[in-house]
């Protein structure tokens, strides 16, 4: 058992029950011997390589929060007003108030002249947004004693806080999938007509589980920066842009964004816009390919092998050239820069764009491929069927029955209430 | 030592000798022919011939076993040259690397003038720098021939090749993470300090995203639905008049592709040329200046971090440390 080797002894201890007995060699484990040296110290080496201990400490003492940069914040103000409403629209019944104000009372206009060249004056627009007092309480006390006291200033605040109203819901499951986006002149139709039409989009929001989002074309004067954009039509429909983009801050995580002209009704309400055209499987053999983007015969065509999960807009087109009052965007960032790019400035005052933001889009998917590959073209009747002004028979291009969303943009001032009005009681809705 | 009767084993027969004749006689009565070198028969540890996936395993380890030293050699020379960066071992790279550095040379050759010799020799050395840094850190090296060749009508989209050169590349090096632009005029003053250490690792807090700190274009600051928690995808340096575009690097993104996609457009560019006299800067100026979704994702980093001026440019801002070369300065 214990031999008598080397120096130590080991002597029994009273109190442990069983001890293993050590091994022969026990007195002559010395690690660090001189001829261990090089390998302890290669061990070092190698552990200093690859474990890198001073890296590690030196990176705990780094700072790991990055810096903190401002939350995003809507077109014309730097505070939010939260709604847990998914049917976002301005109040209809105020709007007879704001009808016929002059510019300088719903926005502040100011005139400038750039120092470099002084003779040329520059009107500016922004929205009353920004003489707001910067803490929201005190704003909040004084819009309310402004509102006591007179319905035009209550009609102007409702105005100007439109802007800031982003969609939170009480339950984040419960996210609408696709929003449908309207822009509503109210200088264009009458405030029953006005109701008839946001009442359209939030019935079917309603029944198919959707959200709303409608303002008034007037509070993007700021962007258009000319009163006179909204006067006629070809230079109004810019405003569709800046509502879209006001419409991706609103609804962050929802996943479509489906622009419908204010001159639309949604026809049938039981068909499904995801099932019907926006799914892969069902935006697959409707999209056109090989379409020419001015038909009949432009030269830029769509490509050929996209994939419906790479399409980032979906655009219509009419008989001559492609129309932008029926459609639909994805929500990712590239569709985000397609949309801010093509309401760029420089393109809002381009002399030789007829049609406004349609020229724009015909022109960028004209010059850039990248832009045109995340595009797709389909057939007008499925989301903007023309009313039949012309009592021409049925085209690939008009409404008839059954088809999902009428638009009849062409009308000339009187006729378009009487256009509505015989719509809306065409009107399918799903029995409940 | 007589014969035992009552054990068997072959070394309890006799001497040694004996020991030797019974160890050989008891392995040509268990082996087969095929092998003819006693050595082979057994291997020093003992362990069973298996399958010819153990014999290979088997012979490398005996190998190893008896030419020990050579082993460790070659055992280390190969970590070296696949896992380090060591010089004078060749470097054996499966993958495509990581940064690639396009260089653009040639400026000023092609069908203008005549290039000096003195421009010959800088150019030499630049290159020369560059192919030695990217050596060093594994990085790849595009070198891109800038000769203006009058391609293009009157001012047409001449000299923004940036842009397409930087799609080109984008195509050649799939897998490439970030790019990164030199002009020819850099030298790399400290090659020992690589991107990823300099910067890379740490792009959020190396990096500032909003102009309020440094803003000498006095751009807006603020801008309408902008969200800075995108990814950094575009770095780039701004000096004393605006951007600079002569030292930047771009991730390959979707971002990218549609910025270099849309930064040149007929329409903006008829408006605006006249006022952007350095091309692609401006454009991205302006770009950047009305465009949130530019703004989301473009990182800028302090001037001297990777383009210090030497005394002359910018000069009348001659005083100002932020812009000018000092010691240990990167490029």
């Amino acid at each position: 058992m214990f031999g008598q080797t080397g120096g130590s002894k080991f002597k029994p201890r009273q109190r442990q029950k069983s001890i293993l007995p050590l091994p022969a060699t026990f007195n002559r484990i010395h690690t660090l011997q001189r001829k261990n040296i090089p390998w302890i110290a290669l061990l070092i080496l190698f552990m200093w390589y690859f474990f890198n201990p001073f890296g590690v400490i030196a990176g705990m003492f780094r700072s790991a929060t990055p810096n903190s940069y401002p939350p995003p914040h809507p077109l014309t103000s730097h505070n939010v007003i939260e709604t847990n409403s998914r049917f976002i629209y301005p109040a209809l019944e105020l709007s007879p108030y704001l009808k016929g104000l002059p510019l300088d009372r719903i926005m502040k206009v100011s005139r400038v002249r750039d120092s470099n060249f002084p003779e040329i004056e520059k009107t500016l627009i922004k929205s009353l947004n920004s003489l707001d007092d910067p803490d929201v309480e005190t704003q909040r006390a004084k819009e309310e004693a402004e509102n006591a006291v007179s319905d035009v200033s209550k009609a102007i605040n409702s105005f100007k806080n439109q802007d800031k109203v982003v969609f939170k819901p009480k339950n984040p499951d419960d996210y609408p999938q696709v929003i449908i986006v309207t822009a509503v002149d109210y200088e264009r139709y009458s405030l029953d007509g006005m109701t008839k039409l946001i009442q359209n989009r939030v019935d079917y929001a309603h029944f198919q589980n959707y959200g709303t989002f409608v303002r008034y074309s007037q509070e993007f004067l700021p962007q258009l920066n000319a009163q006179s954009f909204l006067q006629t039509r070809e230079k109004a429909k810019w405003v569709r842009i800046y509502c879209m983009q006001a419409a991706r801050f609103a609804f962050p995580k929802a996943k479509w964004f489906w622009f419908v002209d204010q001159d639309s009704l949604i026809m049938d309400m039981d068909i499904n816009i995801e099932q019907y055209m926006l799914n892969d499987d069902a935006l697959d053999p409707i999209m056109m390919r090989e379409q020419p983007l001015v038909p009949p015969s432009g030269a830029i065509k769509t490509y050929k092998n996209v994939r419906a999960n790479s399409i980032k807009l979906i655009v219509t087109q009419s008989e001559s050239m492609i129309e932008t009052t029926s459609f639909v965007l994805r929500n990712d960032h590239v569709a985000k820069s397609i949309l801010e790019i093509w309401g760029n400035q420089l393109y809002l005052n381009y002399q030789s764009f007829p049609y406004g933001p349609d020229s724009a889009i015909t022109h960028i998917l004209q010059w850039h491929p990248f832009i045109l590959s995340k595009t797709t073209i389909v057939p007008a009747k499925t989301i903007a069927a023309a009313h039949n002004f012309k009592k021409k028979e049925d085209s690939k291009f008009t409404y008839s029955e059954g088809d999902f969303v009428v638009q009849w943009g062409d009308c000339k001032a009187p006729a378009c209430e009487q256009i509505l009005n015989q719509y809306d009681m065409l009107v399918k809705k799903p029995s409940k | 030592m007589s014969e035992s009767q009552s054990f068997s084993l072959p070394y309890s027969k006799g001497n040694y000798e004996d020991m030797a004749e019974a160890h050989h006689r008891s392995a040509s009565r268990t082996s087969n022919e095929k092998y003819d070198d006693a050595d082979e028969q057994y291997s020093h540890t003992f362990k069973p011939n298996n399958s010819s996936v153990g014999w290979v395993i088997n012979t490398i380890g005996e190998l190893a076993y008896r030419h020990k030293k050579t082993f460790v050699v070659l055992v280390a020379l190969l970590i070296l040259s696949v896992f380090t960066n060591a010089p004078f071992i060749p470097h054996f790279k499966p993958s495509d690397p990581k940064i690639v550095i396009i260089l653009a040379a040639n400026e000023g050759g092609g069908v203008l003038k005549w290039k000096s010799p003195q421009e010959w020799s800088v150019e030499r050395s630049s290159i020369a720098n560059k192919k030695n840094y990217a050596k060093r850190h594994g990085y790849g090296l595009s070198i891109k021939d800038m000769t203006i060749k009058k391609r293009y009508s009157h001012e047409w989209r001449e000299s923004w090749e940036k842009v397409d050169i930087m799609k080109q590349t984008m195509r050649q090096y799939p897998n490439t993470e970030w790019f990164w632009w030199l002009d020819l005029h850099t030298f790399i003053m400290e090659p020992q300090i690589s991107l990823e250490e300099h910067f890379l690792n740490n792009l959020d807090n190396a990096t500032y995203r909003t102009l309020d700190t440094f803003n000498p274009l006095s751009l807006p600051v603020d801008m309408p639905y902008v969200d800075y928690t995108e990814p950094v995808d575009m770095i780039i340096t701004q000096d004393c008049g605006g951007f600079n575009l002569g030292s930047f690097l771009m991730r390959r993104s979707s971002w990218s592709e549609m910025l270099l996609d849309i930064w040149w457009d007929p329409a903006m560019y008829e408006q605006m040329h006249m006022q952007w006299e350095h091309k692609e800067q401006d454009a991205l100026e302006t770009l950047f200046n009305t465009q949130p979704w530019i703004r989301e994702r473009i990182g800028f980093l302090p001037l001297r971090k990777i383009n210090s001026f030497p005394p002359g440019a910018c000069s009348d801002k001659a005083d100002d440390p932020r812009y000018f070369f000092q010691d240990h300065d990167f490029v």
